[in-house]
């Protein structure tokens, strides 16, 4: 799908090149190929391809999809989709917790604000950088800065964690606020040790209710 | 609207079923921003539904589970905004004796399969839009420029049609389901959901774990456990007292208001 979308915003760039709709056809055609990469970072290879259609390089231009589409892809997923949306996430989960139900309003106006802003931002990027913005965005570090954001969404998520603990009916069981942390660590460590063996949360939790249940027609 | 006391209107599941499509599109054909993330999915479904705080207690639990669940490389995780409906919807069919975390529970556990359905109707819209694809190249091929426009259209109107019918397949199916269950043995019911009230957030957190690694990640989430901890018995984080005192600034209504 995203082949389709890339090509139908290449359009109104060839327009310009290619007038005469057969010759417009036939290089929207070359770029007609298997197209995935990160949706955000593939503006930064429009805009690569815009400014060497412009300049009449079409095989550089070519090339470029190729080049770029898998690094971009990497890094994209890491630190958008890996890192900033789970701090988003995290941040409104956390405010929500607390009652600021703003906070977790102003997370999703923020988090579309950095979807089109960065958008905009690299495709200005490729357009003026051509094939060289892939240096650009290597130099942009978001391979670190993803590692640095996922120890601010750890220490929210044991943060969220506990305060979902506190606000459950585990707080009417009559266990200290920090026995209860202690355990819940506990088990969560379990489960991400069953988690990194490819056991799917989603199935944890409906075999976990069905034992819970089972064990309160028992008791 | 009050859809919670009459679950089986067909208006109702219209606008559910609407708001889960629409909402839906955010996840792979439009911003794919925070819109279509089961905490807000909740939120406005809650909202629908006359009660936004059970809406609330949802989002918190489903979001936990499906942080670790993000769209990463080729991979097309269970349908969250699917199961975020249908776990509101079907949190709202609990006895109005239960707390709003049981009820919560029993809405996430029983949306769990039905993430999986959608995520089936979600692999459909993406073989049909493959399709597309073939089509607009062979136009091209033929020297026509002018069905692009229409194909990227019927993309996303293929991810509509397949949110609409996962969202509104998985409502009737899960009310039957939930029913069914409270029919059999709502006793005990109630006591599995208060305990999986508790293990929803520690399954949700455990498995986020996995897509944190090293001994930084490992030690803030330590940092931030003791932090929490510490601020509860401190009572520096207000706990639920504060959501329920600024929620009626929101939505105006509270749990057991719509039923």
């Amino acid at each position: 799908m995203q082949t389709l979308g890339f090509v139908r915003a290449l359009e109104p760039v060839l327009a310009t090149r290619y007038p005469e709709e057969e010759e417009r056809a036939g290089a929207l055609l070359r770029y007609m190929e298997f197209f995935n990469t990160h949706p955000i970072l593939a503006s930064a290879v429009l805009g690569a391809i815009v400014r060497h259609e412009a300049q009449g390089e079409v095989e550089l231009s070519e090339k470029t999809v190729k080049m770029l589409m898998g690094p971009f892809g990497g890094m994209g997923d890491s630190f958008f989709w890996g890192a900033l949306k789970p701090l988003f996430i995290l941040i409104a989960l956390a405010a929500v917790q607390q009652g600021q139900l703003w906070v977790a309003v102003a997370m999703v106006v923020g988090f579309a604000l950095v979807n089109v802003i960065s958008r905009v931002c690299l495709l200005n990027l490729g357009i003026s950088l051509g094939r060289r913005v892939v240096v650009s965005v290597q130099r942009l570090g978001l391979l670190a800065w993803a590692q640095r954001i996922k120890v601010l969404a750890a220490l929210l998520t044991g943060w969220v964690m506990v305060v979902a603990l506190a606000q459950s009916p585990a707080a009417h069981w009559g266990i200290g606020v920090f026995s209860l942390a202690a355990a819940a660590t506990f088990l969560a460590l379990v489960v991400a040790w069953g988690a990194r063996r490819e056991v799917d949360p989603l199935w944890m939790v409906i075999l976990c209710s069905l034992l819970a249940v089972g064990g309160s027609v028992l008791i | 609207m009050d859809v919670s006391a009459q679950y089986i209107d067909f208006a109702a599941y219209g606008y559910l079923t609407l708001a889960g499509a629409v909402l839906g599109l955010d996840r792979v054909a439009f911003m794919q921003s925070l819109v279509s993330r089961p905490l807000f999915v909740s939120l406005i479904v809650g909202w629908l539904a006359g009660d936004a705080e059970t809406g609330v207690a949802c989002g918190l639990l489903l979001e936990l589970i499906w942080l670790a669940k993000l769209p990463v490389g080729g991979s097309v995780p269970p349908d969250d905004t699917t199961a975020a409906v249908v776990a509101v919807a079907s949190a709202l069919l609990a006895p109005q004796q239960w707390s709003v975390a049981a009820s919560a529970a029993l809405g996430v556990v029983a949306s769990m399969p039905f993430a999986y359905l959608g995520r089936r109707f979600d692999l459909a819209a993406r073989k049909r839009n493959t399709l597309l694809v073939d089509r607009a190249r062979a136009e091209l091929q033929s020297g026509s420029t002018k069905g692009l426009a229409r194909y990227c259209r019927q993309g996303v109107l293929n991810f509509f049609i397949a949110g609409a019918l996962a969202v509104s397949l998985s409502l009737f199916m899960a009310r039957a389901l939930v029913l069914a269950a409270l029919n059999y043995h709502p006793e005990a019911l109630e006591g599995g959901m208060e305990i999986m009230a508790v293990l929803i957030p520690v399954i949700g957190a455990g498995s986020f774990l996995v897509a944190l690694p090293g001994w930084r990640c490992r030690t803030a989430f330590g940092v931030g456990v003791a932090g929490s901890a510490a601020g509860l018995a401190t009572g520096l984080a207000t706990g639920l007292a504060g959501l329920k005192a600024s929620l009626p600034l929101f939505f105006g209504k509270l749990h057991g208001a719509g039923k």
